[in-house]
């Protein structure tokens, strides 16, 4: 007869017993040079055609590398290739690739990989990454090992920010496979091995949802890194992310929701804060079919009477950098327009006058102004509920306006639910949003020419869309960015939305282990120039005892032993209850 | 005839209600013995007054920003300010109405449906009976934080989106029905055989006199336990909503406070007192309502009384 | 014996229909949800409307909802689950990524939690009102009362963060080196153990008040009278007879435990940075993924009903009161 109690004691006595034991384990974590860093999410996939989160693109980062990129002064400069021309009528394109660039299996990098990258992106609409980018594409003309043609349909600027930027894959990889009468891009789950690139690192294991291991790409065409090993950890909380980087368990954390007001806390413990502008534009947008916004000095009135200083500093609690009237954001130096930027000041006065002007004025003395047939002027805005710091910036919205004699309800939807479908359908009066900036103006033309598929705001100006089109032809730099300067100029006159704010993210990063850090003022500190310039402090005795070889599938689980050990448990106990129970 | 069966109906009537009274001095008789159960009631009774009369009790608005972002607790702010400036004991105090309502509404609405369709499937029996338990079963299978976040997300989708307070209410309301209507069905079913039963209906009494008159006051005190206990579960659930950023931004509850503090790194700004009392309180209500329930449970079920 | 296959036969076809009106609920939800590729066009604003249709077509999802529901029962009922739209990848393989995670800490924390609570609830129920039961029962009491992420917020910061016992996230350390597979077991098994613990602590604050129950019940029937008047001592009395009896009803709260230890999974994992299966349904419904959400909630059910059935059929060999007539 198997007693229970004396059991019950055994097992309390081995829990303890483990709970003694297993915090010596740490000890064994030997100092390694290994770079460690903390993203939110892990990546979608390691299918570079068609993984577009942008926790995906960091990652696959590391491993592919494009034509060309952004350089630290915020202007495209070649990377993969060497340079580009372009002929008068804007059509043809002829592109020369640096020469001696290795696969990181071994293979040198030619003409006939980017022709195959960029058609195959063109053909397959699952194929995310590229496929929009390529809507210009024509065909290619492979000339000789590096050099090769772009055809395009139409004479377009924005090559080099659209179609130059996409990753480049390995043809001999690829080929095969994408041949493969069944093949979709989004339906294809690569092989570690078969993740391959130009890149400064390659991959040396992957455990989803847990982390991703590089080693250096010793035959790296700009010399091999000299940071060895990174690792990315996906650590959902940003808590968390905090937590780890006071301890020292990672060198970088990225996650946008990070506090600012945690930035003296981690300096007094000795972590960087590297503060970047994330180029995207949250701005309150109008219906400028609903009334009042179909009047435009009603909003010239609304740009005067917010406070875009003080939303910042309470909504975004200082993180973040006032809008420009023209959208495009100063870290895009080239065509930043100061003058569209600074049309409007704060001036609740200057407001009063102009609603005055248009004979809006409170009638029936309830300190809402109606228009001269007894309309109140009263709309909605909307922001989405899962961002706080709209959601603050709409009530702060709604209390200047207050302050002029104009109602705004602040209605907090769900984002998936009310919102986002409220702004495609254009049912609502004015909302707040946050979207993405390119370092080339062209995506002006998706979001603002009459009819657009992201114009929100029916916008509809003839002026407008004949520049935009303009600017997309114009192949000349200075004339492009004249005619740019022209389009922000005309947005902030005619103010089909305001943008409040472009965020500045909380980038912690250690320097006690890593020098050689490059700040870029719009991107996280992990950019490809630190990748290229990062170098342990200390040159380490210790010698790596990483893995060097890729963990098969089966040994990515937990071990068997503890699974064993579970499963073994659990049948002696079921016994054990049986056997007890059937005495009875 | 005619004559006795209107003298029986009144006769049940009233030992009917002198039950109810005896019932009530029993109940309070065996409330009154367990000093845990008047702890309960008294902790709850608290947090009830608090949410009547937190514009009175409480220091600040909580929606109005009355100090620096982060302030350390002062006596101006007794646990400090969160990261907005505004005063956290009144976000405290005004979450006690928010938590409240969410959980009391949600359950009183689960055990409305669950005690009509428990009865009914108790009382017909047959189809509607099966039919009705393999709807109940279906809710069971499923974990019902999942259930309840499906749901979010359904209501979410719909002109309710502006309402995030209502899809809470409504999506727990009814993830929480099907284990009422279970517990009421089999409570009817044994009380359905019970003699007084047989002898009302034997005198022609209708369905619908016997259920009002005496199959449910016979189930009121475990109807009440029900809707303690899924008052307390449905502010955990809340809290877990919140917590996983699916709750009501725009309300101030524990759950949405607590959300709050984690997302803005409190633990790491080692601000306990913006991490602790919201967790506490949740406990501590929860705690109330469960510790009255189980008094509940004891009165109905005289065998765990010794 | 015929009455057990009969039985047996009656609750395999009521498991059937809720098997089927589950998935199809889910199948329904998970369309009324969202779109998934409804906000394409904000994170690509030249994505056109004819390639978002492609797009779809290629997942089938253009095709009217009965033949999309048609071919998620057959390929369900031949083992397929589709493919993740946000994964990319076989539902299977993600889930098979995950599941290992999740049985690691759940397994564990079901077999102690059980054996904990069974032993503390029977000697509660012994010792009932005495100091040793008010005590326990109360602070039980009062776990039960907590918000489960709060407690394993709060363990995370002290034991992790303060204490630097255990470590912050994950599942093993990254990228470490392994002599033996002891060690990477050892790795694992510390890496899992507070979550284990939270995941143990909460279990047993639940089932612990069941047992009680059921103990001080049994304790009122006649059985356990007789045998004191047979003069047995009370240990024996509590082990061999009552408790038995008692355990019994614990057997009937599977489906219950189960979605309990799924909320808990959700939450932990979520605390931990734990890789697995709660956290991924859960994401796999606010990311619309139809296909994932539809193959883990038929697992997942599948799991439930059957771990049920089992239930039923062992509660009706074992109890000897339930006699099919």
């Amino acid at each position: 007869m198997i007693k229970v109690a004396p059991l019950m004691r055994y097992v309390l006595v081995m829990f303890s017993l483990l709970m003694i034991i297993t915090p010596t384990a740490s000890l064994s974590v030997a100092e390694e040079p290994t770079l460690r860093i903390a993203l939110p999410s892990p990546p979608q996939t390691l299918n570079v055609w068609s993984g577009t989160s942008s926790w995906t693109i960091i990652v696959l980062n590391f491993i592919y590398e494009p034509l060309a990129t952004i350089g630290p002064e915020s202007k495209y400069v070649p990377w993969l290739a060497e340079s580009w021309n372009v002929s008068s009528d804007g059509k043809v394109w002829t592109i020369r690739l640096r020469e001696g660039i290795l696969w990181q299996d071994g293979k040198p990098l030619t003409a006939e990989d980017v022709k195959f990258t960029y058609e195959y992106f063109k053909k397959d609409p699952t194929a995310r990454r590229g496929f929009s980018d390529m809507e210009y594409l024509d065909h290619i003309e492979v000339v000789d090992d590096y050099m090769f043609k772009m055809y395009l349909t139409e004479p377009f600027a924005a090559v080099v920010s659209t179609m130059l930027t996409n990753p480049i894959v390995p043809k001999h990889i690829w080929e095969p496979i994408v041949n493969n009468e069944n093949f979709t891009a989004s339906k294809y789950e690569p092989k570690i091995s078969e993740v391959i690139g130009t890149g400064p690192y390659k991959i040396a294991e992957y455990r989803p949802d847990e982390y991703i291991r590089f080693t250096a790409n010793e035959n790296y065409w700009k010399g091999a890194p000299s940071v060895k090993n990174v690792v990315i950890r996906f650590v959902k909380e940003a808590d968390t992310q905090v937590m780890m980087i006071k301890k020292g368990e990672i060198d970088v954390a990225i996650h946008l929701a990070i506090n600012p007001a945690v930035e003296e806390d981690l300096k007094a413990a000795g972590v960087n804060v590297h503060r970047y502008l994330r180029p995207y534009f949250y701005h309150w947008g109008f219906n400028l079919q609903h009334f009042p916004f179909t009047e435009i000095k009603f909003r010239k009135a609304m740009a005067y009477a917010i406070n875009l200083t003080e939303i910042i500093e309470i909504a975004r609690l200082g993180a973040g950098e006032p809008g420009s009237y023209g959208i495009i954001p100063p870290v895009w130096k080239e065509w930043f327009c100061k003058e569209a930027a600074e049309m409007y000041t704060y001036d609740p006065d200057k407001a009063r006058q102009l609603l005055d002007e248009l004979n809006w004025i409170d009638r029936d003395g309830d300190g809402i102004r109606e228009t001269p047939d007894g309309r109140e002027i009263k709309f909605e805005i909307y922001p989405p509920s899962y961002d706080p710091a709209r959601v603050r910036a709409a009530e702060m919205i709604r209390d200047y306006l207050k302050e002029i004699g104009v109602k705004a309800v602040v209605r907090v939807g769900d984002w998936k639910g009310v919102v986002w479908p409220g702004i495609k359908a254009h049912k609502l009066d004015s909302f707040i949003l946050g979207s993405g900036t390119e370092p080339d103006p062209d995506f002006m033309r998706v979001r603002f020419k009459t009819n657009a598929s992201a114009n929100y705001y029916l916008l509809s100006d003839p002026e407008i869309d004949r520049l935009l089109e303009q600017q997309a032809i114009t192949i000349d730099r200075s004339k492009r960015k004249e005619i740019v300067c022209n389009i922000e100029r005309k947005l902030a006159d005619v103010l089909p939305l305001i943008t409040l704010y472009y965020p500045v993210i909380i980038n912690p990063y250690r320097t006690d282990r890593f020098e050689g850090w490059v700040e870029v003022k719009f991107d996280w500190i992990l950019n490809r120039y630190t990748l290229l310039n990062l170098r342990p402090k200390a040159p380490t005795t210790v010698k790596t005892t990483y893995a060097t070889t890729t963990l098969t599938k089966t040994e990515m689980g937990p071990p068997i032993i503890s699974i064993a050990g579970v499963l073994i448990a659990l049948i002696i106990i079921v016994l054990m209850i049986l056997f007890s129970l059937r005495r009875s | 005839m005619d004559i006795r069966r209107e003298d029986l109906v009144r006769n049940l009537r009233r030992a009917g209600w002198q039950r109810k009274i005896q019932e009530i001095k029993d109940f309070w008789r065996v409330f009154r013995e367990s000093r845990a159960s008047l702890f309960g009631l008294i902790i709850f009774s608290t947090i009830v007054v608090m949410a009547l009369f937190a514009p009175y009790i409480a220091p600040y608005d909580p929606y109005e920003r009355t100090g620096k972002p982060l302030e350390p607790p002062s006596w101006k702010h007794p646990l400090g300010t969160n990261d907005l400036g505004q005063d956290i004991l009144s976000e405290l105090i005004y979450g006690a109405s928010v938590s409240l309502t969410i959980g009391i509404v949600s359950a009183v609405t689960a055990v409305m449906i669950g005690v009509i369709m428990g009865t009914v499937a108790g009382y017909k029996g047959g189809l509607v009976d099966e039919v009705l338990m393999r709807i109940v079963d279906l809710f069971m299978v499923m974990p019902n934080l999942l259930l309840v976040i499906f749901l979010t997300m359904v209501f979410r989708g719909t002109w309710l989106g502006t309402q995030m307070f209502l899809v809470l209410i409504i999506a727990m309301a009814i993830t929480s029905w099907p284990t009422v209507a279970r517990v009421v069905r089999s409570m009817i079913l044994s009380l359905k055989e019970r003699p007084f039963v047989e002898s009302a209906r034997a005198v022609g009494a209708s369905d619908r006199y016997i259920i009002l008159k005496y199959l449910l006051p016979s189930t009121a005190p475990l109807i009440l336990a029900e809707t303690l206990l899924r008052t307390a579960s449905n502010m955990i659930i809340e809290a877990s909503l919140s917590f996983l950023g699916l709750g009501d931004a725009t309300k101030k509850s524990w759950g949405v406070m607590l959300h709050y503090a984690f997302s803005r790194q409190a633990l790491v700004l080692g601000m306990w007192s913006w991490v602790i009392p919201p967790g506490l309180m949740i406990s501590l209500s929860v705690l109330s309502l469960l510790l009255v329930g189980q008094a509940l449970e004891v009165y109905v079920n005289p065998v765990l009384r010794r | 014996m015929g009455g057990y296959i009969s039985l047996l036969v009656r609750k395999i076809i009521a498991l059937l229909v809720t098997f089927i009106a589950a998935v199809t609920f889910v199948f329904i939800m998970v369309r009324l949800v969202g779109d998934p590729f409804g906000t394409l066009v904000l994170e690509d604003p030249r994505i056109t409307p004819e390639q978002v249709e492609m797009i779809k077509a290629v997942y089938g999802l253009d095709k009217p909802l009965w033949e999309q529901y048609l071919d998620f029962i057959i390929n369900a009922f031949r083992g397929e689950l589709g493919y993740s739209l946000y994964y990319q990848k076989p539902v299977i393989n993600v889930i098979m990524e995950r599941l290992p995670w999740t049985l690691l800490l759940l397994l564990p924390a079901i077999i102690i939690s059980t054996i904990l609570s069974i032993y503390l609830g029977m000697k509660t129920a012994w010792r009932h009102r005495t100091r040793y039961d008010t005590t326990i029962t109360s602070i039980a009491l009062f776990i039960r009362s907590t918000p489960h992420f709060w407690l394993a917020l709060l363990f995370l910061m002290f034991f992790g963060y303060y204490l630097g016992l255990f470590p912050l996230a994950g599942s093993v350390t990254p990228g470490k080196e392994f002599p033996t597979v002891f060690d990477y077991a050892v790795d694992v098994l510390w890496h899992a153990l507070l979550p284990i613990t939270v995941l143990i602590i909460r279990e047993i604050g639940m089932y612990m008040l069941y047992m009680r129950n059921s103990m001080i019940e049994v304790m009122g029937q006649d059985f356990v009278w007789m045998a004191r008047l047979k003069g047995l001592s009370e240990g024996r009395i509590m082990y061999r007879h009552a408790a038995r009896v008692a355990i019994l009803p614990m057997v009937t709260v599977t489906a219950l435990r189960f979605g309990f230890m799924i909320n808990g999974a959700i939450l932990t994992e979520t605390v931990f940075s734990y890789p697995g299966m709660g956290r991924l349904v859960f994401e796999a419904i606010m990311n619309d993924d139809y296909f994932l959400v539809q193959g883990t909630f038929l697992i997942m059910t599948l799991t439930v009903l059957l771990a049920n059935l089992v239930a039923d059929i062992l509660y009706a060999l074992l109890d000897p009161r339930v006699r099919v007539t």
